[in-house]
């Protein structure tokens, strides 16, 4: 394979980094105030969050990314590729993360929460001090796992024109018809790059076990 | 309004064309796949190592590879090494190797789960080894897979949206194809995602539903 | 007799004004009745034992008292602030309550997350708005009490359940409050280490401490608390001196449970 082709394939490295990396923070934000609506006192809330929830976990990526990208242009406003794939599956990610929220609460020990309210610590408090802390560590190896698949679906978005690993591969196809190394070489490079997560993920577990009450 | 349910009429023949090959090829992957996650899941466990490793290399690339890569590979790739297929039988094998990875860890998940005893008490009463993965393990394995594998057929047919990358006339083709005819992106794409809804909302409940039934019984 | 010497004698014998005191309360959980018609007062210094057989609804009735299950009859009293059935606290009448009220819990909950030290000293801080210095301050003097002063910079996870129960102590006690209330403080604790933590609670007894425990350890509800109250079927069948109550019951109910337990 000749160097040229495997640096044009690997020009879209920090493109796929980069999508995923935004895709996972807009996700992992949104998440926490939907996870809060779905797990509200109120059940309209509560409805409204799980319509959401469903609904963009239920619509393949491609029609998300294309509804925002295709959908959404008209002259007022219109978003780059990489905008409009960040957003599509930064709202996919939120949609998950909140369920990952959801079962990391389940998974703390209800006497956290009593010793909190024994203690007479305010709301705020006894999340930002008790809870939270704990959540994130039970939370993290689904949330490495998920962050993984965002990864590989950040191939999606080269269907909409973002330059990241697939679109590089797709075209240096075209030009050169050597697609069998081309395509092996990209799926490599997805491989290689989901094992520094995967290996902080067992890294942080292992440090991270002790300190949740479950 | 109304103009709008005239456009969904008027291509809604070609929507549901469509949405038959989503099915078509999401039903042969899972037809080849599951079967073939079953054997790679029985092969990763063997005691020899070519059995080993050549699963565990399906198994890594199958599910590290994202999709659309393997797709790709096998319509774009294969002509190279001297097989040419067309965009269904590429679609079916690429998303057959998917299946057959991801299965292959929910059904050694489900084996895992599967209490040690149940062997000892197999091997007791005297059935061979095959026997006994036939008639005591694997029935219990795959009652606790179950859940993981019909989730994983719903994802399935949302990967079957990305054949519109090796040319299979699916549901997302055919609305990509009307879009591009018409401009009139927004609803096409809307009943497309709607499509979607209307079939995997439901089954993602169905499934919480039955998995929830058999948490009862585990 | 003289007068001032009667005079010093009957104001000793005067009932103290009580800590605490449950009128009427009872608690239920759809149709599930846990508590029933329970009256208890609690005057300072009070050491009351709480005993029965499990689903008695001992639990249930020391969450009533510091609100954590709200009941839904009766009225509760500390000091002067009553809180009636049905009536919802405000945060504010709620954080005042939960302040002169200390807990432990059978399974210890302390935070996994945090060291022994700070585990004693965040509450101090959240609710008391000590500084940091003065909270860890009187952590370490805490911790000293209960015999955990080394273990200061340690996590949870790396002490024993007798230890990490001392430290919970600590930990309510931190909010110096008024009452404390232990919650089958050894059920899940071995024997021995169930004996440093006893150890804890028979000092905090000596030193004056308002406390009711529900517990199943019968000799330290026979010779450190001065109350014990025998529950069955979210009722008190028995109440009255320790000693008395232990060795000669007068309900067949608390006799039959007292031979269940005793005479093993």
């Amino acid at each position: 394979m000749t160097q040229d082709i495997l640096l044009n394939i690997a020009l879209g490295v920090p493109w796929t980094i980069a999508l995923t990396a935004v895709s996972l923070a807009i996700g992992m934000l949104l998440g926490i105030p939907l996870c809060a609506m779905r797990m509200s006192k109120l059940g309209l809330l509560r409805a409204i969050a799980n319509i959401l929830i469903l609904t963009l976990r239920a619509i393949p990526p491609i029609v998300w990314l294309f509804l925002i990208f295709f959908g959404l242009d008209t002259g007022y406003v219109s978003f780059t590729p990489f905008q409009a794939a960040s957003i599509g599956l930064g709202l996919i990610t939120a949609a998950n993360m909140a369920e990952i929220y959801r079962g990391a609460m389940a998974a703390i020990h209800p006497g956290q929460w009593e010793a909190t309210h024994a203690l007479g610590m305010s709301t705020w408090y006894r999340f930002y001090d008790v809870i939270a802390p704990q959540l994130f560590r039970v939370a993290l190896p689904s949330a490495a796992s998920y962050a993984i698949g965002l990864l590989k679906d950040s191939a999606i978005a080269s269907t909409i024109g973002v330059n990241e690993i697939a679109y590089q591969a797709s075209h240096v196809s075209q030009r050169t018809f050597r697609g069998l190394d081309i395509y092996a070489v990209a799926g490599l490079l997805y491989i290689l790059l989901s094992l520094p997560i995967a290996w902080a993920s067992r890294w942080a577990d292992l440090h991270l076990r002790s300190r949740v009450a479950r | 309004m109304n103009d709008l349910l005239d456009f969904w009429a008027e291509h809604l023949p070609a929507m549901l064309d469509g949405l038959l090959v989503s099915v078509q090829v999401t039903g042969a992957s899972l037809a080849i796949g599951v079967p073939l996650g079953l054997v790679l899941a029985l092969m990763v466990q063997s005691k020899s190592k070519p059995p080993r490793a050549i699963a565990l290399a399906v198994v890594e690339i199958g599910r590290g590879a994202p999709a659309l890569i393997l797709l790709q590979f096998t319509y774009f790739g294969l002509p190279n090494a001297g097989l040419s297929l067309d965009s269904f039988a590429s679609a079916v094998i690429a998303l057959s190797w998917c299946t057959g990875a991801y299965t292959s860890e929910i059904i050694r998940a489900g084996l895992e789960a599967v209490p040690h005893g149940q062997k000892e008490a197999a091997e007791a009463i005297g059935l061979s080894h095959a026997d006994a993965l036939r008639y005591v393990i694997l029935p219990q394995a795959l009652r606790v897979s179950v859940p993981a594998l019909l989730g994983f057929a719903i994802l399935m047919l949302q990967a079957s949206s990305l054949c519109f990358a090796i040319a299979l006339p699916e549901l997302v083709s055919q609305a990509y194809l009307i879009g591009s005819t018409t401009f009139r992106y927004m609803p096409i794409l809307f009943l497309a995602g709607l499509l979607y809804a209307a079939i995997c909302i439901p089954a993602t409940i169905a499934v919480g539903a039955l998995e929830r039934k058999l948490g009862a019984h585990a | 007799m003289s007068l001032e010497s009667s005079s010093t004698t009957v104001s000793s014998l005067a009932p103290k004004e009580p800590l605490l005191r449950l009128e009427a309360v009872g608690k239920t959980f759809g149709t599930h009745v846990v508590l029933e018609d329970i009256d208890l007062s609690l005057a300072p210094g009070e050491v009351v034992a709480i005993i029965g057989p499990s689903g008695s609804g001992k639990s249930t009735l020391l969450r009533c008292i510091n609100q954590l299950e709200p009941p839904t009859s009766g009225r509760v009293t500390i000091r002067n602030t009553a809180i009636e059935a049905g009536h919802t606290p405000t945060r504010r009448e709620l954080m005042a309550l939960r302040r002169s009220i200390g807990m432990v819990f059978q399974s210890f909950n302390l935070f996994p997350h945090l060291t022994v030290l700070r585990n004693v000293s965040l509450a101090q801080e959240r609710v008391m708005g000590r500084s940091r210095e003065a909270a860890d301050k009187v952590s370490m003097q805490l911790l000293s009490r209960v015999g955990l002063a080394d273990k200061a910079q340690q996590y949870p996870s790396r002490c024993s359940g007798g230890q990490q129960q001392r430290i919970a102590i600590a930990r309510a006690l931190a909010l110096e409050p008024e009452i404390m209330l232990f919650d089958e403080p050894t059920s899940a604790l071995d024997p021995e280490l169930g004996l440093e933590v006893l150890a804890v609670m028979r000092e905090l007894a000596e030193g004056g401490m308002t406390m009711i425990v529900v517990t199943h350890e019968m000799h330290f509800a026979e010779d450190v608390s001065d109350r014990v109250i025998i529950m069955a079927d979210g009722k008190i069948v028995e109440q009255g001196p320790s000693r008395e109550v232990m060795r000669s019951p007068r309900t067949e109910r608390a006799q039959r449970f007292l031979h269940a337990v005793k005479d093993r």
